[in-house]
């Protein structure tokens, strides 16, 4: 019993940043971003560990880290140098950063490396494996990202409705874009090992759009709701994944964040024609 | 021959996947190939139940609707949620891609289907399952692709003049009569049964850059769409050539070597066209 309760608090807390991250990925119009990053860590922790095989979690975070931002670095190449569009930047950027890490992983593995099983738990998440070590990273990271959140609430929604007041008041875009990024390679990286790479996507996505969709004028409650969506779903995964127990966390959080949200936007309609 | 039967049947994927991925690409819908990709795993899966075999054409089957069903999925959410197309796009493709992951696991005993599977493909066993006819055996998986390429071939053809119009001009194309829901879905039908056809062999995240790289390397280079097809192939050939080389040379995943090495392509024509262009213009 005592492992569910470390999972659970674990989940809890990534999933606590990553509501957070989420609200400002949606309301930019980003949150495929999300997407893009999280598969761009990739060769990062592949590297890490073909430079230092043992595992050691803050080598491989910085690693991931790194990576993320080469990922980011690379979009903003291609937005410069060539005329091809948003979503095909991502779509390349994805592919190739994800190849690359599936190839030095594959490469890993011929090495015939002892150690190198839990490399793929970065690819689906392994919430189960979680240690203590892993929670006091994600509470950090939490603290990290509310934090800030906290203390640049402010800038963070003038740069996401209003480029040119944000400029004309004195305030630098760049840097609040900065902020939101490092809030964001930091929920991934250290949301990865638990929940995946496509789960991280939609842990940051589903609870964030609904949140967005379902209260469009109050940010404070737009923030609450995402949580509490988040936190909802990870607890009732973490239970259905307690209950079959073959089957990873990860997927069955994604698939009740999912569901909350396909009925509160299927009720919607509803109570648009009451009206 | 073993070598050829593997090239021969993944470049005839790459073929239609670029093909398909031209039009994508000026619909500015590429994400949408990721989102098919990812959530044709239920469709597999579920396919393998049905038949109890691995039965291709019944995979291609389900597996097509089930990413018919998340283009279907995310335009009913954008409908309620306006302007969030990627949030639309997001919500519904990991829906089905965890759906389908818990089935993965959840029947890993009938289906022999597992995660790897999902991330590598199927590429380097194409050799090794074969039917024969006569005395001559055939991979299955080169029938499996030479069908998608004469489907997507034959449909392209039809459809060319449309898909042509909805892609540069759907104001135009709706005020002469050209239904845009019913080729956009048409070609998100191709797109999918490509995908799922690619997904077998590739693995689930390949899948996008088989559909990506070669007409975005095209688009660097070209200066009409008809031009910008010739290259997409050549490109989408030579790719998987190299590809597949490169992975037998390094010991490698065949799958992510033919990504790198499109990613290499991409890379080397962006910077050499750039210095070229600025030194004669």
């Amino acid at each position: 019993m005592s492992n569910f309760w470390i999972v659970l608090i674990g989940a809890l807390l990534i999933g606590g940043s990553t509501s957070i991250v989420g609200v400002w990925l949606v309301l930019r119009r980003e949150s495929l971003k999300g997407d893009v990053l999280a598969h761009g860590v990739l060769p990062g922790i592949a590297i890490a560990f073909l430079l230092y095989p043992s595992k050691n979690i803050l080598f491989m975070l910085s690693g991931a880290s790194i990576s993320a931002l080469v990922a980011l670095q690379t979009m903003n190449l291609l937005q410069k140098y060539t005329k091809l569009k948003l979503d095909t930047q991502m779509a390349l950027v994805l592919s190739f950063f994800f190849a690359l890490g599936l190839w030095l992983l594959v490469k890993i593995q011929f090495l015939g490396n002892s150690s190198k099983s839990g490399l793929e738990s970065f690819i689906f998440g392994k919430m189960a494996s979680m240690l203590p070590k892993d929670i006091f990273n994600a509470f950090l990271v939490f603290i990290l990202v509310a934090s800030i959140n906290f203390l640049y609430k402010k800038r963070l929604f003038w740069a996401t409705f209003d480029e040119n007041f944000t400029k004309s008041i004195g305030i630098s875009v760049v840097f609040t874009k900065n902020l939101l990024t490092i809030m964001t390679v930091a929920t991934i990286v250290v949301g990865l090992q638990a929940v995946g790479i496509v789960m991280m996507a939609a842990m940051l996505v589903t609870p964030a759009a609904v949140a967005t969709f379902m209260i469009k004028n109050n940010l404070n409650k737009i923030f609450i709701v995402s949580g509490l969506i988040s936190m909802i779903s990870i607890f009732l995964g973490t239970l259905l994944s307690y209950f079959f127990p073959k089957t990873p966390t990860g997927p069955w959080v994604v698939v009740i964040c999912s569901l909350i949200a396909f009925i509160v936007i299927f009720l919607s309609k509803n109570i648009k024609r009451e009206k | 021959m073993q070598d050829f039967w593997i090239i021969i049947s993944v470049a005839f994927i790459g073929i239609s996947a670029s093909l398909l991925g031209a039009f994508l690409l000026f619909r500015k819908m590429t994400m949408l190939t990721d989102a098919i990709a990812h959530s044709i795993l239920p469709g597999i899966v579920i396919a393998y139940l049905l038949s109890g075999t691995k039965n291709i054409l019944l995979t291609l089957v389900v597996a097509t609707l089930f990413g018919v069903l998340t283009s279907f999925l995310a335009s009913w959410i954008e409908k309620k949620i306006p302007s969030r197309q990627d949030a639309a796009t997001g919500i519904s493709f990991t829906f089905l891609f965890a759906l389908g992951i818990i089935m993965v696991t959840l029947f890993a005993e009938q289906t022999d289907l597992d995660q790897e599977c999902v991330l590598f493909g199927e590429m380097l066993y194409i050799p090794f399952d074969t039917l024969l006819f006569n005395t001559l055996e055939i991979p299955r998986a080169f029938l499996m692709s030479l069908l998608v390429l004469v489907v997507v071939f034959t449909f392209t053809r039809i459809a060319y003049r449309y898909l042509f119009f909805i892609t540069f001009d759907s104001i135009f194309s709706a005020s002469i009569g050209i239904s845009i829901t019913l080729w956009h879905y048409v070609h998100v039908t191709l797109v999918s049964l490509v995908s799922v056809a690619s997904f077998e062999l590739l693995g689930s995240v390949l899948v996008i850059a088989m559909f990506v790289f070669p007409p975005a390397t095209a688009f660097l280079i070209s200066r009409n769409f008809f031009t910008l097809l010739l290259y997409t192939l050549f490109i989408s050939v030579i790719s998987v050539i190299l590809g597949y080389y490169f992975s037998v040379w390094q010991l490698s995943s065949a799958a992510a070597s033919i990504v790198l090495v499109q990613g290499v392509i991409f890379s080397g024509t962006l910077i050499l066209h750039r210095n070229l262009y600025q030194k004669t213009s």
